[in-house]
Parts: C-alpha cells; structure tokens; sequence
C-alpha cells in the first residue's frame, strides 16, 4: 500500500466512522497525531478507541484530499474536511456547530502499513476567540488556573463561583471519558454547610424532609431540603466525615445562610459556617487507579455514599464514593484550599497513565441515568412530591422538620405534578431556561433538562407537568429553534451499567 | 515561473531574515498568502500581503519555518517542520505545514498550516 493509497482509505473509513478500518491502517506501534489532540496516539488499543472516539463525534463528514504528493515511503497531503458536531444543540441561530477546515497531512510508511500520521490544521476557528471573561462580582475556584489551562470555554456561576461547564472537545470525548475513562472535575463550586456541635445530628435532620436519623459518621446521604411553604431549595450530599462535624454539600443556594438563620437565638446547640473546603470530583471507571496512586486508604473497600477522612496526595481530606455522574466515581475534598493547584496537579500526574480528561460534569450522562440538580432558583415552585426524588420524603420520620406542615397539606390536597422522562422526535437545541408547554388536554408542563443522549442517539429531557399526562402521551414541545414531538416516558432512561 | 520548490525556499527565507523587499517582489496581483496568526488569515494581492508582513517583522523578535522534510510534483510543494517564533524575547515553537505553488508574479500560493488556538495574533490590527 502506497502513503496516497492508505490515506485516501484512512479518509473514506474516517468518512464512515469504521474505526476498526482506520486502525487497521496502521503498524501495530503506529502513531497518530492531530492538532486536536493533546497527545499523540500510539499502538493499536489506542488507536481503536481514538479514532472510534473522533470518528463518532461527528455526522455528515466529508473528506476531500486536493494534492497528494509522495516520496517514497512518504506521503504529502493536503485537503479539506468537512462535519457537524452531534450533541451540542447547536447555536442560537439554530445551525448545527461545525468542524470546517483544511489540513495537511503527513504519512509515514513501513511495511505497507502506516507508521505515523500527522494532521496539521488551525482549530482557533473552531472555539470562541477568548475564553469566557470574568468578572470579581462572582468568586473563583481556587482550581481556576488549572480549569483556563485545560482550556475551559464556559463557566456557570454556581454559589457565586465560576463553575467550569464546557472545555474544548465534542461532547462525545467528554461523554466517553466518563464512561471509558476517568475524569477530573472541578467542583471547588459546591459549598459545604458545615454543623458542628451537640445538636448537629438533630438539626441537621430538622432541616431535610428526608429522615436523616440513621446516619453515621462515615456516611454519606442525599438529602432534600425544602423551605417553610415545602418548596424545594437543594438537594445535597450530606457527609458526616468526623464525630463532631457534617456536611451538607449543596446546591447553588445560600443554605448556609438558611441554616445559621434557623440556629440564630434558638435552642440548637450547633455551630453553622461555611468551610475552606473545595471539592474536586473523580469520575468514571478507571477512578479508583488513579486515586490508589495517591491514597494508602481502603478505597476498594469503600461503599457507595460513605467518606473517609484521610491523607490524600500529602494533604489532609475527606474522600467520598459520590459524584454526579450517575456511575463510579469519588469526591475529594481537602480540608483547606491553600494547596489546591498541588492536589489538581498531582490528580493529573497521577491520572496520566489512565488518559485523564479535565472536563465539566457530563450533563448528557447525568440525564440519561435521572440524576438532575435542584436549586431554589432554577426549581422554584417545585415540591418534592413532584420531583424524581419524591421518594425520599419521609412526612412520617419521628422529628420534626422545615416545611413538614406544608407538605402534609400538599399531600392532603393532592399533589398536581409528576416529573417524566422526554423521548425527542427530533433534535432541540441547549436548554438555556424552562420551556413550557401544553399537551393537547390543555395540561400544563416544563421542560426542565434537555441534552442529547449517546447511548440512546437522540435528544432526551426531564419535564415537570401536570399529573393529567401520563407516559406514552405525545406532546408537542416549543422551543426558541421551533417544535419538536417528544414521547412520555419513565426515567432513568438508561441503567448504570450500559 | 519558478518551481514550487524554489518559490518555498525564497518565501521562507525572506521571512526569517525579515526581508520586506524580498517579500514585495514576489508577491504579485493575483498572490495568496493564508497565515492562522492573522486577521484575515487569507491575503489576497501585492497590498494586503505586504502590509501584513510589516506588521509581522514589527511585532515579532523573528519568525522561522524549519523544514524537516517536503515534496514537491512540479506544481505544488509540501513541506513538514517546525515554526519557531520569538516575540518579546519569549520563544514559541508550533508542528507546522507549508503548501506553496508558483504563480506568474512569483508567489501562487502561499499556504502556512498551524494551530494558532489560544496564541496571540500577529498583529493586533486587522488586514486591510
């Protein structure tokens, strides 16, 4: 096989998204390098997942080689490609996001087979010129610098802090990272409502409609707290990582501020504060190699929602098997923010040999598997009743609780609505707020998560409506780039495992 | 016309050494330059493409393509290596690509491939 001959195969395969024929290209030691990647691809395993990875990140990709030069065993290209990103939602203007550019190419050749492939293209205009501004009104993480270095893109704000969101790949390589891989995600965002005190137990059950009473230090438990009319204000990780101390890692609500309110001049023998505690998350399936690297703890041994309070890459932390990615995965949380670009350096050292990705929370997973994120603001005038979490209402438990009165009566009254799982007809851009909508029996209903699901290949979301629509209805939903259809169906769409 | 070999050789030369003359007489009304570290980063004719080099030599320390290996078919060249750039004495160095073909004034076409994400331009300004 010539290098013109290879590379006009290595094209039409890529063209396909027929990765088996692209690696098969290529020596058994061959190398791969492109300027969208970061490091180059090397050997056969690598390649297959690589280029599976990059040829499925996209649709309707077109190759075109304009010259072809070869010297031997060297091949001289240059050309065009051509393709739409999937599972973006694509742009305001409701145009799909598009990967357009020309390359050369280089190929290098040994025995018939490609021994190097080099891909030189400018993918500046591919990604927004700068990244997001900042602005001081809002904190940042004290991971920032590593979050701009990984080439972050767009920040939400999350308890008045920058919150890391999208960096610099197709929502394909992030989604097959967290699946494949392992992922490091900067949740510095997430604040810890710290209890500590005689009472700290007890309060803290008083604040969450869930009964929290057979919690244990080493435990972990999701919560749900509601305020006094029993509309939900977040839904945190509750850790007890020390006899004396709990944490109630919450939502992007002050609840901090709630709870020392509560305490203030009452009974409650508790002391309420918000910590230096910056967590950071390690997500997917090849997470726990790389935290052994870094922790002399049992880590196999921890269960799912339990913490440990440890020595982790020389710092002092708590370590939790929690996460929001609906799979594997620990949180770290050190107990001061002082070495914090140390312990994000020494995650990526340690995850280098297991292909480490820095990537925002992997909203397309998250979905698919229910798990959703509440916050006073975004879900306000939600009940828990009406939430996917219905379940963990306890009306029942023996203390009392905020909102309790409230929620007895909601209960009483009947509960209005039910949170559903979409099945899209069609693609629908990036959810930016809710959209409501009314079925055809005039029952109301929003659609509050929206994202495009790969294991599904199709566009899924979580609507709050009416109890009047019951699954296998078909609504017609209005979003700014049109209507789409979309079929009623339970969540969690997908199980853990697939 | 000159081959494209030839014509490859002289524009990477009159880079490195800055030669804004050298750059002037080979660009001619129907030249295309496409530099990434440029707005516009395709230049088209005489004008456009001498100015843009002003702005070059004047913000970079110096700029140099090194070719590790190329090819040409008598039409087009192509070749591989390394672009090294100083700018405020600070040293950046990028994998990089060069396409040329020979036009009837001298530079065809003159095509630069490198990823210029998160680089600062060479010029501030745009290219008029």
């Amino acid at each position: 096989m010539t290098p013109a001959t290879a590379f006009e195969r290595y094209c039409d395969a890529f063209a396909r998204g027929d990765h088996v024929a692209m690696a098969d290209l290529f020596t058994d030691d061959g190398v791969f390098e492109a300027s969208a990647l970061d490091t180059p691809v090397r050997g056969r395993d690598t390649l297959l997942t690589q280029l599976r990875i990059l040829s499925h990140s996209s649709r309707n990709i077109r190759t075109e080689i304009r010259v072809a030069i070869e010297q031997g065993e060297r091949g001289y290209f240059e050309g065009a490609y051509e393709a739409e990103v999937i599972g973006t939602g694509g742009k305001i203007d409701g145009s799909p996001h598009r990967i357009d550019f020309r390359f050369v190419a280089f190929v290098e050749m040994s025995d018939g087979r490609i021994a190097r492939l080099r891909e030189i293209f400018d993918t500046r205009p591919l990604h927004p010129e700068e990244r997001q501004r900042a602005w001081t009104l809002n904190r940042r993480t004290p991971y920032w610098d590593g979050t701009v270095a990984a080439k972050c893109k767009e920040w939400s704000v999350y308890n008045n802090m920058y919150f890391p969101m999208l960096y610099s790949r197709t929502p394909y390589e992030d989604y097959c990272a967290l699946l494949e891989g392992v992922t490091l995600w900067d949740v510095g965002l997430e604040r810890q409502t710290q209890l500590k005190g005689p009472d700290a137990h007890a309060f803290l059950d008083y604040l969450c409609c869930r009964d929290m009473s057979p919690m244990r230090p080493g435990d972990c438990r999701y919560g749900l707290v509601c305020d006094d009319h029993g509309q939900i204000m977040c839904d945190p990780v509750v850790l007890w990582p020390f006899a004396d101390t709990i944490w109630m890692s919450h939502g992007s609500v002050d609840l901090t501020l709630w709870a020392r309110g509560i305490a203030l001049d009452s009974n409650w023998d508790v002391e309420v504060s918000e910590p230096d505690v910056a967590p950071l998350q390690v997500q997917g399936p090849l997470a726990l190699g790389v935290m052994r690297k870094l922790c002399n703890a049992d880590l196999e041994g921890m269960k799912n929602y339990t913490c440990i309070a440890t020595r982790f890459a020389g710092q002092d932390a708590v370590l939790s098997r929690t996460g929001w990615s609906g799979g594997y995965g620990f949180e770290v949380y050190p107990l001061s923010s002082e070495g914090a670009m140390e312990l994000w350096q020494a995650i990526l050292d340690a995850g280098e040999e297991f292909g480490i990705r820095v990537t925002g929370p992997i909203v397309s997973r998250a979905i698919e598997r229910g798990v959703t994120d509440m916050t006073y603001y975004n879900n306000s005038n939600m009940n828990p009743f009406e939430d996917l979490g219905a379940k963990f209402v306890d009306l029942d438990k023996p203390a009392d609780f905020v909102g309790k009165s409230a929620l007895q009566k909601i209960k009483q009254q009947g509960v209005r609505r039910h949170s559903v799982g979409l099945l899209f007809r069609g693609d629908v851009p990036r959810i930016e707020w809710n959209w409501h909508f009314t079925d055809p029996k005039g029952n109301p209903g929003e659609v509050r998560w929206a994202t495009y699901s790969f294991a599904l290949e199709r566009y899924i979301g979580i609507a709050v409506v009416d109890r009047g629509v019951d699954y296998g209805d078909l609504l017609s939903i209005d979003h700014p780039n049109g209507r789409t259809e979309a079929e009623v169906v339970r969540v969690p769409f997908v199980e853990a495992a697939s | 016309m000159s081959p494209p070999a030839n014509l490859m050789q002289r524009y990477l030369e009159a880079l490195s050494n800055q030669d804004l003359d050298a750059i002037r007489q080979m660009s001619g009304s129907r030249s295309l330059v496409e530099i990434p570290f440029l707005k516009p980063n395709r230049l088209f004719g005489g004008s456009e493409i001498v100015k843009a080099h002003e702005e070059i030599f004047a913000n970079l320390d110096s700029v140099r393509f090194v070719v590790e290996h190329s090819a040409d078919n008598g039409v087009c060249a192509i070749a591989e290596g390394t672009l090294e750039v100083r700018r405020d004495g600070r040293e950046q160095r990028h994998q990089a690509g060069l396409v040329a073909e020979s036009g009837d004034d001298g530079i065809g076409r003159v095509s630069l491939y490198c990823n210029a994400r998160n680089v600062r331009l060479w010029s501030d300004k745009t290219i008029l």
